[in-house]
């Protein structure tokens, strides 16, 4: 697992798209914060705050990120090298799971760090942003961690089912941000609490200790999908 | 006796209703080069496949270096190479940073396997140009280096040398038979080019439809595409009784009208001749015989070899 696993990391990190998309999401950060600050929101935890409410967009890149550890994969008919040499299948599905998170939390480090740090340096600390405020914020952005787990492991799940990545991506989209509007035209919103849109919302405005909801609910939403996704490339055809 | 490195019984694999191998049982032996002959569809590639674990069976059993039970085989897989189909590589690396991806997949401890692998297939001054750059003869040589970079004990190649130029052919070639000689690794290859087989092969294995047609020694396949005399006669019987007298005369009765003479026609003038004296009419005299490729043909259409 873990050869496969610094494999992906080998040639990921040689790909210099990987490099440019870490660099734009730093500029965007940089170019936010520069905005807030000449717009009059020139403090630390306001901008802190402001990063909580819009933890639903990092979930767009996910895709991209899936695309490069297996959507790749699929396109440059490269998992037959692996499957071939005696590679388990399910370990290898999970090798990709695994891949991919990592790689997400290099880039959220990365994007955090250059949020965080930059609005830090050039910002106002105001009374509110007290090591309180830090405690929450990072416990917060813990939570929604685990969210975009559950939401990688669902984008691997389709880019393992539908090889071509344009319908995986499709897809992954659909399931994410449409299945409320579906409940809605069925008449079952109650089922809303376990998707994990419903949870980044809930992150931003819930109290610390009722974190644990979204935290079990991407653990579950993880945990299926990976099963479901295993099973399934265990039985399909590699080309 | 030969070691099995594959065998497989009665395997078939289905997609819906079509059968892409049906009930095929293939034997390879270790210091084999077997190659699988068949036209387009007939089920080489889906049978590699299944082998090389790319695909499941739908039924039947494979034995590979001996194991059964899917986990050995898994394991067993590692001491394989294989190249099915094109070769898969990603396009933004080199040839070298592509092997190397590869070396740390595996496990490879030795890191100077990736430049040995390279300078074996002649792609040792590729420097940075990226796989996407390559030419399809470049492609299939990193292919080729990808399934000798763990120094395998089985190769499986499918189609290896399509987009290959002739000394690319010739080099391809040379590189198999060292293999096969110095190393006694065992291949399994298919290809169209029947030429080139026939210059390497030991075994072949036709096959037709899914299911194995034919399965040969060299020495086989030699002795049945060997050059002969073909006698058409009136009385074939007869002709037989009249060609046991002659000395050192080796024939077949093909039929009530033909006899095939695979030694001793060196004078054929001399046997027509014994044949009128004894009163046997013959109507045709010619040398024949068969190469692979007339072999092939000849087999895919079904008809009677000599």
């Amino acid at each position: 697992m873990l050869k496969l696993i610094h494999a992906d990391l080998y040639r990921i990190f040689h790909r210099f798209y990987f490099y440019t998309m870490m660099a734009a999401l730093s500029g965007l950060c940089i170019l936010l914060v520069t905005v807030m600050k000449s717009n009059g929101f020139g403090t630390v935890s306001v901008a802190w705050k402001f990063f909580l409410s819009i933890l639903i967009y990092p979930v767009f890149l996910l895709p991209m990120l899936t695309g490069i550890v297996a959507g790749e994969e699929n396109r440059n008919h490269t998992l037959k090298n692996t499957v071939s040499f005696g590679v388990s299948r399910p370990v290898l599905y999970l090798s990709k799971t695994f891949s991919t998170i990592l790689l997400g939390v290099v880039l959220m480090a990365v994007v955090l760090g250059v949020y965080c740090g930059f609005s830090f340096l050039t910002m106002t600390r105001d009374s509110a942003f007290s090591s309180g405020f830090i405690q929450d914020f990072a416990a917060r952005v813990a939570s929604v961690c685990l969210v975009y787990m559950a939401a990688i492991a669902i984008s691997i799940f389709f880019t393992a089912i539908f090889r071509r990545n344009s319908l995986s991506i499709f897809l992954f989209y659909g399931v994410f941000f449409f299945t409320d509007s579906l409940f809605k035209l069925l008449h079952q919103t109650d089922l809303n609490i376990f998707l994990l849109k419903t949870q980044i919302f809930r992150i931003e405005s819930v109290p610390v200790v009722q974190l644990f909801q979204p935290v079990l609910i991407s653990l579950g939403t993880l945990a299926v999908f990976t099963v479901l996704g295993m099973a399934w490339f265990r039985r399909s055809d590699i080309s | 006796m030969n070691e099995t490195v594959i065998q497989t019984r009665d395997i078939c694999k289905t997609y819906g209703k079509f059968s892409a191998v049906s009930n095929l049982n293939l034997q390879v032996s270790r210091g084999d080069i077997y190659a699988l002959v068949g036209q387009n569809g007939a089920g080489k590639t889906t049978l590699l496949k299944l082998i090389c674990g790319l695909t499941p069976a739908s039924s039947g059993e494979l034995e590979f270096f001996g194991y059964r039970e899917e986990r050995q085989i898994g394991r067993a897989r590692s001491k394989m190479g294989c190249m099915i189909e094109t070769p898969g590589f990603f396009p933004y690396l080199s040839a070298k940073e592509n092997l190397e991806c590869y070396r740390i997949q595996r496990g490879i401890k030795d890191a100077g396997c990736v430049d040995r692998a390279l300078q074996f297939v002649g792609l040792a001054d590729t420097g940075r140009k990226k796989f996407k750059n390559f030419s399809l003869g470049m492609k299939q040589r990193l292919g080729l280096a990808l399934a000798v970079l763990n120094d395998p004990d089985l190769l499986i190649l499918d189609e290896p040398i399509n987009g290959l130029d002739p000394m690319g052919i010739k080099e391809f070639r040379e590189i198999l038979m060292k293999l096969n000689r110095e190393k006694k690794t065992t291949v399994l290859i298919s290809s169209h080019i029947l030429g080139e087989l026939s210059q390497i092969a030991t075994v072949y294995g036709f096959i037709r439809g899914g299911e194995l047609m034919e399965h040969l020694s060299a020495q086989e396949l030699q002795e049945k595409c060997r050059k002969y005399l073909l006698l058409n006669v009136d009385d074939a019987q007869k002709a037989a009784a009249v060609l046991k007298n002659q000395p050192g005369c080796a024939f077949s009765v093909e039929d009530q009208n033909t006899l095939h003479v695979r030694q001793g026609y060196e004078k054929p003038e001399l046997l027509v001749q014994a044949l009128v004296k004894n009163g046997v009419m013959v109507s045709q005299v010619y040398r024949s015989g068969m190469n692979l490729e007339q072999y092939f043909v000849s087999l895919m259409e079904g008809k009677k070899h000599a």
